[in-house]
């Protein structure tokens, strides 16, 4: 007992002023979406009005199409990719404005991006660690929806140990033949790129000897197998690459770098990814709000409710300092799992709850739905267990 | 205003901390269920009162972001939620220019029923106060008021409660015939007071997480280190985890331009319950040590729920957020 420990953080905190405090202090930066940004939430809401797509259809396969039409509508109308330099076709603004799309695209019930594993994940990547080629090669089309993404981590044997991959992809002039399976791809049928992460190096060990590859899904032996789900879509594949040929100008980041730059992948996924998740659940929890008082039961559920919307505003509050520190280039390794552990907490907390309060009459596909999808949050990209042990790892050095 | 000045009032007020409210102080304190008197005079003596007084009126000016240091390092050392509350409250009523407060070298006293929850007419209320109180800040469901309380009908009884160390009495006054001194800006001191609560939290959680993760790497059985066990290490894991929730909470309210009072209840609600459970871990982590008095883990975890009572109970902060976000809906 009796440590004096807050010397570190304090000095940490002298180095900087109040107004931008550097990470590991008292009161750590975050992103501000309150007052700024008007002219473009204003924006946004009135294009909305007059853009407003109705209820998607039910049907997979016209679902998937319809939302590709519905992003390349809001990259004719300047809304996407915000945050991207204008060379690349981007708005040139900060994260913030990111932010506020999110927001306004959930609290006004738009439809979601079909595209935001490329717009918010694979998009900053090859932005950090991509050549000028791949930079003007890849980034339009995710803008646009033109070119889908999909992203081929997870393996038959490689699940939570992603080390363990497989796959192989080893270089023959300049290509790369790529030999292996990949699963739980998701969009695979649909993606015409696939992010994947293979063994380049077959004397590499673990995290070493693997290279990020940027693979064409039309390329001859490429077989997409789609998996249904727990709710009967086809939401994943199994994807099989027998002998397909890659140009080595694919390889992201440099051939044998492929761990670290799935790292930096997998963290932008937590920034923007959650606070996109995060407004939609605000969203579903002002439907379960009008649902319990459609049904008269809204008295009994006052505390329930409670206990949600303060979730979704810690979340959100974790979520815009994460923000805060990806804008400042300040985000701490390890740190953004925090967000993931809690999202997954929040997520099936809010189904569970509806589940518990609507009774037979108020239970409709939608809500079924949602309850069983929000088992996948603690499982897909990195399962809770997973977090911990990062978090144990790198946040408390065990 | 600059910013080393609030580092060096924290840094100030943790080597003063370290010095007079050891472990064995606190617990001394907690058996005799009265606050160290020489702490709280030191306490005074810095000049917590006076931080968050406008440096026109001689106070140092702290704004909240730069309160919530001191108050995060207050609660990792468990400073006497009495000083925290003059430091907060007090000072910047009296000397922010209260008209007909006494000043803050009087004994005072802090009416918390709990924030912004009843008694709505008076007494008795739940607080802090100092032995020979005076007046009290008494912060009810609608109003805040600094009460005298020198009069025959105003009694302070002994009430320990769950926080036995912080001097907290019952303090009973007639609402009808007691002397309101002067009447307070309720909903600033409320949000206010929300928001130097969550900083305290953090600052308990992250304390108490730092000691467990260190007791995990020292203790052992089965021939290694409790850390080295994947169960202790995700539980560890779920401690940190709650440490940066609780930190982003207090951040994301600091960092507001204008004060919004049902984000600052909401964040309460769901920061006093992750503090809460941190403070559960950590006993489960120290095992028989964590539930020995003589170790004081219990201390943080008494100083968490004790501060769950000072917000207003979590049951009815949720009750409150819940109601807020249904009327939202019924505007919209």
């Amino acid at each position: 007992m009796g440590l004096v420990i807050t010397y570190e953080i304090l000095f940490e905190v002298m180095q900087a002023p109040f107004s931008r405090i550097v990470p590991g202090s008292v009161v750590p930066p975050t992103l501000r979406v309150e007052s700024e940004l008007d002219d473009l939430r204003l924006g946004l809401r009135q294009w909305f009005e007059k853009n407003d797509p109705g209820p998607q259809p039910l049907e997979y396969a016209a679902r998937m199409a319809a939302l590709t039409r519905w992003q390349r509508q809001l990259h004719r109308a300047g809304f996407i990719g915000l945050s991207w330099p204008t060379e690349f076709g981007g708005g040139g603004m900060g994260l913030s404005a990111e932010a506020v799309l999110c927001q306004e695209l959930a609290t006004t019930s738009m439809p979601q991006l079909i595209n935001r594993l490329a717009l918010y994940t694979w998009g900053p990547t090859i932005l950090s660690r991509g050549t000028q080629e791949q930079k003007s090669r890849f980034l339009p089309g995710m803008l646009d929806a033109g070119e889908i993404w999909c992203q081929g981590f997870s393996e038959p044997d490689a699940g939570s140990d992603l080390a363990a991959v497989r796959t192989r992809a080893q270089v023959s002039g300049d290509v790369l033949v790529v030999d292996g399976q990949k699963v739980w791809t998701s969009r695979a049928e649909l993606s015409k790129w696939n992010a994947m992460l293979v063994r380049t190096d077959p004397e590499g060990v673990r995290h070493s000897g693997l290279s990020v590859l940027i693979v064409d899904m039309g390329s001859p032996g490429v077989t997409v197998r789609p998996l249904l789900q727990m709710l009967g879509e086809p939401h994943f594949s199994e994807v099989f690459f027998d002998g397909v040929e890659v140009p080595l100008e694919n390889v992201l980041g440099g051939l044998g770098n492929g761990w670290d730059v799935a790292m930096e992948a997998m963290a932008y996924e937590r920034g923007l990814f959650v606070l996109e998740r995060t407004t939609g659940l605000r969203r579903r929890l002002a439907d379960l709000v009008d649902r319990l008082d459609a049904l008269g039961k809204i008295e009994d559920a006052i505390e329930s409710l409670g206990v949600l919307e303060s979730k979704l505003d810690l979340l959100d509050a974790q979520v815009f300092r994460t923000l805060g520190h990806q804008e400042n280039g300040t985000l701490v390794p390890g740190s953004s799992s925090v967000d993931k552990l809690f999202l997954a907490d929040v997520y099936q907390d809010i189904f569970a709850t509806a589940f518990d309060h609507l009774s037979d009459e108020g239970l409709d596909d939608g809500w079924i739905n949602d309850l069983l999808e929000s088992r996948s949050v603690s499982i897909y990209s990195g399962t809770s267990e997973i977090q911990r042990n990062v978090i144990a790892r790198l946040l408390l050095g065990l | 205003m600059n910013g080393i000045t609030a580092i060096e009032v924290a840094s100030t007020l943790d080597h003063l901390l370290a010095d007079h409210a050891s472990i064995d102080r606190l617990l001394h304190a907690a058996a005799s269920e009265a606050p160290d008197s020489t702490l709280l005079t030191a306490l005074d003596e810095i000049g917590l009162a006076e931080l968050a007084v406008p440096e026109e009126m001689g106070g140092l000016g702290l704004d909240l972001d730069q309160l919530c240091v001191v108050g995060w390092v207050g609660g990792r050392r468990l400073m006497p939620t009495l000083s925290r509350l003059k430091m907060s409250l007090v000072g910047p009523l009296v000397m922010g220019g209260l008209p007909g407060a006494p000043s803050t070298s009087a004994r005072w006293g802090c009416g918390f029923p709990a924030i912004g929850s009843p008694p709505a007419g008076g007494g008795p209320a739940e607080g802090w106060v100092e032995e020979g109180a005076r007046v009290a800040l008494v912060v009810g469901e609608s109003a805040s008021r600094v009460v005298d309380l020198g009069r025959p009908d105003s009694v302070v009884e002994p009430s320990p409660g769950v926080d036995p160390g912080q001097g907290r009495g019952r303090l009973r006054f007639d609402p009808d015939a007691a002397t309101v001194l002067a009447r307070a800006d309720h909903a600033r001191i409320v949000d206010r007071s929300r928001v130097l609560v969550i900083a305290e939290l953090s600052g308990i959680a992250d304390r108490v997480m730092e000691v467990s993760v260190d007791y995990a790497r020292q203790r052992s059985q089965f021939g290694r280190p409790l850390a080295g066990f994947q169960a202790v290490q995700h539980k560890l894991a779920d401690m940190r985890a709650g440490c940066e929730l609780i930190r982003s909470a207090v951040s994301r309210l600091a960092w507001l331009e204008e004060p919004r009072p049902e984000l600052t209840a909401s964040l309460s609600a769901a920061t006093v319950s992750v503090a809460r459970q941190v403070a559960e871990d950590a006993i489960q982590v120290h095992g028989g040590m964590g539930f020995a008095w003589e170790y004081g883990i219990h201390l943080y975890y008494r100083r968490c729920l004790a501060l769950q009572q000072q917000l207003g109970g979590t049951a009815s902060l949720r009750r409150f957020v819940g109601r807020s976000i249904i009327a939202r809906r019924k505007t919209q």
